[in-house]
């Protein structure tokens, strides 16, 4: 199955390494960090799997380290790719987070799972809390200096920015407390025409939870009622006798965590679930129905009246969701065309506090990304891009060139599709258990393009 | 980093010392230094630095302190990693090993056990078994789960040692019978890797394992669904209870038991057409929620499946095709992917959608992207001829004002052009506005010559444009001075009184090449041209035939092997797994063993071969020639061999002859030249009498190798001639290892006994035996890639045989459809 397996820092020092089979010749760390520069060099991303003199590489990218599995059989992929993942997050379950210094912190720690998790290349045990009985080490638990408050700042990273091992729970100081992370994650693809009309939409959502209960109490988590799955082949939604469309949530697609049990999905929406100690995900969705964009952006192209070797670019950004909420982290990032030598920027409106906003002309790859760090529901923003062109064609000669106009951003407590966890039901064994319960939403963009 | 390491080796020596022998071992301050002391070292050990040198200390401080698991754990470590090199000293562990398998503890005896069988120390199996057979009977799971892996261990080391003790027996029995689930995945593992796969393939096993699927980790799921595959369901109706008891594995959050799911569901399907059609719809949606999460790796993994799933049933997942356009951070192993299955899957009706996307791809920012994109387009183009715009897109492509783009868009044109010569009217216009010095890559530089040899008739410039690039033809790499030679030669005979000049410079140029290839092409036209203007245009300007398909595609025959390894590296890697799993002494072709000998036995036949086959003896003839025109044309200086040549020409005449190009390159008639063009000649020169339809051959006659051989040795020449491959020949000659095309002779009573050879040069051995007569007729075949030519040498018993089979071999040729 396996032969090796291994953990390399970003520059490619061997942090971890086990080798299982001894069928694989020394060196395969170097030989595999050659190919990954190889293609990072052209400006590529390594595939996940490649192979070398008939030994097979697989690795994943997690937390800025590679993991990786080195075979010689012809193995399923998608295993070892997801036993990877999973070794992954069993190291953040452990040790809080996953990065290069916490792995070579706990080294001892992480041979000790590592053993556990696959023996002789097969893979074994590896839900978290089953391994705590033979996991003897201490974890050192790196804390960052945001801690929790940096909870929704890992844009893309989920929301989860709780820095915690699972071995935490059992103990009896502050950090041992009885808690229960359910965040709703909504990763959201929209790519809208020149004409501003929605030309594909998606939401990839995870509900995920990350679960410090002591004793592993059974839980329920239910959602909304007018829930439904699948396609619109089956005609309207009204059919299925949930009332008004508004109330409706339509998912594409969705699967399961397995320790989630389904009987009382069909009927009542209801994910009845033992949890097991740390971070996973108890549903993955996904959605193409039409969701009213969060954003709406246009970008216009004019000619300077004073000069043709200039253009004025306007950059208009309108947060189209309630006002009670606000994203954060807002980036709008336009490339420019060859022949725009550098821009000068200014905001329609003076921003307050004046720190609020920022533009960054990213020479080297012609590229301005324009930072707004809150964005409140209903608000508008422009922006004045002066383009100082290397020929005097004026607008008509970059206007091909500029865009596409692509977004990044995070809202908190905002969630597109209108998934919604009525409740959290956690049964008490005594009239003092009080755990705490944490539902989160948020959502992500992922892919949010706006063509010109 | 060395030096300071063995300063620590030495200090990390003193502390082990002291700590082994001072104070009191059950101290929990002395415990906790030790533990201190053995993580430095387990680091060292990780990044590489030898630390077996402290064998003997880490022992012994690690024995004095037994009750501290935490240290006894790093001690296993220790050992497992250094025990292989060290059998002397890990012969020394065995005892603390044995003992504390029979600890109190469950998980030390586990662990214990587990350190014991990685040892992989061959002459220490007689320690292993008992402990094994012991485990194997152990009340608790954990100790039962590592024995059973033991048992693979030792397997691998010394599989009698196995066999012997009857263990797979036991391992049979336990996984039929034990509770624990990890245990039974594990008895699955170690039996299918010792090659008893077929236990677990009868109902009586896979039906219990497949009810309580749910018991098992989600890698053993996997496990089992793969077993599951290897059993043959007695009906129909077995199928479907399966389907149904394992149908919500896709609704699985772990892609790698989604994947095993439709694995096994498409095979179980495979001979029931319509259920799997019902399979493929009922994956879709699945897979396409596998693939938008966010965890690329696994993602790429499942996007590979999808390919190939695109490509056997494309009308599945053309509503789907949105899914398959780019987002915009995703990784480039993805895009590409995606775009592959965008080209695979786009039809008449999503086709414009598709390429309108794509071409915004062509825009951007990435370069590979941009490129992949006008690719993709291109291939969409080929594949979805008659939906409006889309020829329209790619020729616009031409005209970006990036040059990249502009290059990819020529091959992509050129392409077109090859495979419907009806839509080149519409691109001639377009490419006619490219110039030359815009196109720096080989690949669009020889794709714009082919195209000005192939359209130049309506392209005004050709001729001059062709001269400006022929300019530079040292300069060039050998792919595009090959095209120049060949769009040289094609355009002349199109619009003679303008390529004279160019084809004398390039003839003379070609000939002159230090590159075999480019060289004797240029030789191979340089007499067709003397052997007569219409016998040189028939060959090498014969009407370009529409390609049906290209030869780099990958045949849908292997696609299906791959399809068999569903789930497996074969499909990331798009071939079976014996082209990359290396222990598979992969057998050679049959007839391999046969075509050495024969090869080297035509050598002595006498001088009848080399004075026939022209391609073999180019090494000679080639010498002569050289010689010839260097001593006879005093007009040619070494230095400048294009301008020399081409001064001296003879000023356009309007005849259709060789306009003094026998001069030209001759070298006044030299004899040598006249000499060579000769050799060639009877080939080619009177045409060729009509074939006597009379001959029937045998079909699938029969010979042996060694037979083959003698009689090649003892028969006379029948017949020799060359003969021009039409295009689809070509492709069927060099795909999927020669198979196409013999299975094409053979269907015409012509088999094959040999066939090799490695690109641009192939050799075939046929044998054929006339219907209802003893005769034999052998034929020595050998095609060369770039001139599109079989040599073909036939000997017979009755060589009145030769020229009825000659005919026959000649509509062989031509008539692959």
């Amino acid at each position: 199955m396996i032969s090796q397996f291994f953990i390399l820092s970003p520059r490619g020092d061997t942090i971890i390494t086990r080798d299982y089979l001894g069928n694989v010749p020394k060196g395969s760390t170097e030989v595999f960090f050659r190919k990954i520069k190889f293609w990072d060099r052209g400006g590529r991303d390594a595939p996940p799997v490649f192979h070398v003199d008939g030994v097979s590489y697989l690795h994943v990218k997690d937390g800025g380290v590679l993991l990786v599995a080195t075979t010689r059989e012809n193995v399923s992929p998608s295993l070892i790719l997801e036993l990877l993942r999973r070794i992954g997050g069993i190291i953040k379950d452990y040790c809080g987070l996953l990065s290069e210094e916490a792995v070579r912190k706990n080294g001892v720690l992480l041979y000790e799972l590592l053993d556990e998790v696959v023996d002789y290349g097969f893979p074994q045990n590896s839900s978290s809390e089953a391994l705590r009985e033979f996991v003897l080490n201490e974890p050192t638990v790196l804390h960052t200096s945001k801690g929790k408050a940096a909870a929704f700042a890992g844009v893309g990273r989920g929301p989860t920015g709780v820095i915690k091992s699972v071995l935490d729970t059992s103990r009896a100081d502050s950090k041992g407390r009885d808690e229960i992370f359910v965040d709703i994650v909504e990763k959201i693809s929209c790519t809208f025409s020149a004409s501003g009309y929605v030309q594909t939409s998606q939401i990839d959502g995870a509900i995920q939870v990350k679960s410090y209960l002591t004793g592993n109490p059974p839980i329920a988590i239910a959602l909304n009622d007018g829930l439904v799955i699948g396609r619109r082949e089956g005609g309207g939604a009204a059919e299925f006798g949930y009332g008004r469309a508004s109330d409706i949530v339509q998912l594409d697609d969705c699967n399961f965590h397995e320790s989630v049990s389904l009987e009382r999905f069909e009927t009542e929406r209801t994910l009845e679930l033992v949890p097991p100690d740390g971070e996973f995900a108890v549903m993955n969705y996904r959605s193409t129905h039409p969701f009213k964009p969060p954003f709406r952006v246009t970008c216009t192209v004019e000619d300077d009246p004073h000069s043709a070797f200039k253009a004025i670019i306007l950059l208009q950004v309108r947060a189209d969701f309630p006002a009670d909420k606000a994203a954060s982290g807002l980036e709008v990032t336009v490339p420019f065309p060859r022949a725009v030598q550098r821009v000068s920027c200014e905001p329609e409106r003076e921003p307050r506090p004046a720190n609020s906003q920022a533009w960054d002309w990213q020479e080297r790859v012609r590229k301005l990304v324009w930072k707004l760090r809150k964005v409140a529901g209903g608000s508008e923003h422009t922006l004045r891009i002066r383009a100082t062109l290397e020929d005097g064609l004026g607008a008509a000669g970059v206007r091909r060139g500029v865009g596409p106009v692509s977004l990044q951003f995070t809202i908190p407590m905002h969630c597109v599709s209108r998934l919604q966890v009525r409740y959290l039901q956690i049964p008490k064994r005594d009239k003092s258990y009080q755990p705490y319960r944490w539902v989160r939403y948020v959502t992500l963009s992922s892919s949010y393009v706006v063509r010109t | 980093m060395a030096p300071k390491a063995r300063g620590e080796l030495g200090e990390i020596r003193t502390t082990l010392a002291t700590l082994a022998t001072n104070g009191n071992a059950k101290s929990e301050a002395v415990v906790a230094s030790k533990r201190d002391v053995f993580k430095k070292i387990i680091n060292y050990m990780t990044i590489g630095i030898d630390m077996s040198s402290l064998y003997m200390q880490v022992m012994t401080c690690a024995v004095a302190s037994a009750e501290d698991v935490v240290l006894k754990k790093m001690l296993y470590l220790f050992i497992s990693t250094y025990a292989q090199a060290n059998p002397d000293l890990t012969l020394l562990t065995i005892n603390l090993l044995t003992k504390d398998c029979r600890d109190q503890d469950p998980t030390i005896r586990g662990l214990a056990l587990r350190s014991l069988c990685q040892l992989r120390v061959a002459n220490l199996i007689e320690y292993l078994m008992s402990p094994i057979q012991q485990g194997l009977k152990d009340a608790h799971p954990y100790v039962r789960r590592t024995a059973v892996m033991g048992v693979l261990k030792v397997y691998h080391l010394d599989s009698n040692a196995v066999l012997n003790a009857a263990t797979l027996e036991t391992l049979r029995e336990m996984m039929a019978r034990d509770g624990d689930a990890q245990v039974v995945a594990n008895c699955m593992t170690v039996l299918q890797q010792a090659g008893r796969a077929q236990s677990f393939s009868s109902r009586g096993v896979v039906i219990p394992l497949v009810n309580r699927i749910k018991e098992f980790s989600e890698w053993a799921q996997c496990q089992v669904l793969e077993a599951v595959s290897g059993y043959q369901p007695s009906g129909e109706q077995e199928v479907y209870e399966l389907m149904n008891t394992l149908d919500d594995r896709l609704a699985h959050s772990n892609s790698a038991v989604v994947m095993a799911t439709v694995k096994l569901f498409l095979h179980l399907t495979i001979t029931m057409p319509a259920t799997h059609q019902q399979v493929l719809e009922r994956i879709k949606e699945p897979l396409q929620t596998l693939m938008s999460r966010d965890h690329y790796e696994t993602a790429y993994a499942v996007l590979a499946h999808f390919l190939l799933l695109a490509q056997r049933a494309p009308s599945l997942f053309s509503q789907a095709y949105t899914t398959f356009f780019c987002r915009q951070n995703e990784p480039s192993y993805i895009k590409s992917l995606k775009l592959e299955i965008l080209v695979a899957v786009a039809d008449a009706e999503n086709a414009h959608a598709v390429v309108t996307e794509l071409s915004e791809y062509v825009g951007d920012i990435d370069e590979q992207l941009a490129r992949e994109a006008v690719r993709a387009v291109g291939r969409i183009a080929l594949d979805v001829q008659d939906v409006e715009g889309i020829v329209e897109r790619l020729l616009g492509f031409l005209d970006t004002g990036k040059p990249f783009v502009t290059a990819e868009a020529v091959v992509q044109v050129r392409d077109l052009m090859r495979r419907f010569p009806e839509s080149a009217e519409a691109c001639i216009a377009s490419v006619s506005g490219i110039s030359p010095e815009d196109l720096e890559e080989p690949d669009a530089k020889a794709a714009f010559v082919w195209i000005l040899g192939h359209y130049g008739e309506s392209i005004q410039d050709a001729p001059y444009l062709l001269e400006r690039m022929a300019g530079e033809f040292a300069g060039e790499r050998a792919g595009v001075r090959l095209a120049l030679l060949t769009a040289a030669v094609r355009l002349f005979f199109k619009r003679p009184p303008e390529c004279q000049r160019l084809l004398g410079a390039v003839l003379a140029a070609a000939t002159a090449d230090s590159n075999q290839d480019v060289h004797d092409r240029g030789l191979l036209y340089y007499r067709l041209l003397h052997a007569g203007m219409a016998a040189a245009a028939a060959v090498i300007a014969a009407p370009a035939d529409a390609l049906a398909a290209f030869a780099e595609e990958q045949s849908a025959e292997l696609r299906n092997r791959v399809f068999d390894e569903f789930n497996s590296l074969a499909v990331i890697f798009r071939a079976p797994s014996a082209t990359f799993v290396p222990p598979a002494p992969h057998a050679p072709l049959a007839e391999e063993p046969a075509l050495a000998p024969v090869a080297a036995s035509s050598a002595p036949v006498g001088g009848g071969v080399d004075e026939g086959s022209a391609l073999l003896s180019a090494q000679e003839q080639e010498e002569s020639l050289i010689d010839v025109s260097a001593n006879s044309s005093p007009a040619r200086p070494s230095g400048a061999p294009t301008a020399g040549v081409a001064a001296p020409a003879p000023p356009a005449a309007a005849g259709g002859d060789l306009l003094g190009l026998s001069d030209l390159l001759g070298g006044g008639g030299g004899g040598g030249g006249a000499a060579a063009a000769a050799a060639i000649g009877p080939g080619l020169g009177p045409p060729q009498p009509p074939p006597s339809p009379s001959l029937a051959l045998a079909p699938a006659p029969v010979l042996a190798p060694a037979d083959f051989q003698a009689r090649w040795v003892a028969m006379p020449v029948a017949a020799r001639f060359t003969h021009g491959l039409p295009p689809a020949t070509l492709a069927a000659v060099e795909a999927n290892a020669h198979q196409d095309f013999c299975q094409h002779a053979a269907a015409r009573g012509i088999a094959t006994m040999a066939s090799g050879g490695a690109p641009p040069m192939y050799r075939f051995y046929f044998h054929a035996k006339p219907a209802g007569a003893a005769a034999r007729i052998l034929v020595e075949a050998i095609v060369s890639k770039p001139g599109a030519l079989a040599s073909v040498t036939i000997k017979a018993d009755d060589p009145a045989l030769g020229e009825p089979f000659a005919a026959l071999f000649r509509t062989c040729i031509d008539t692959l459809a």
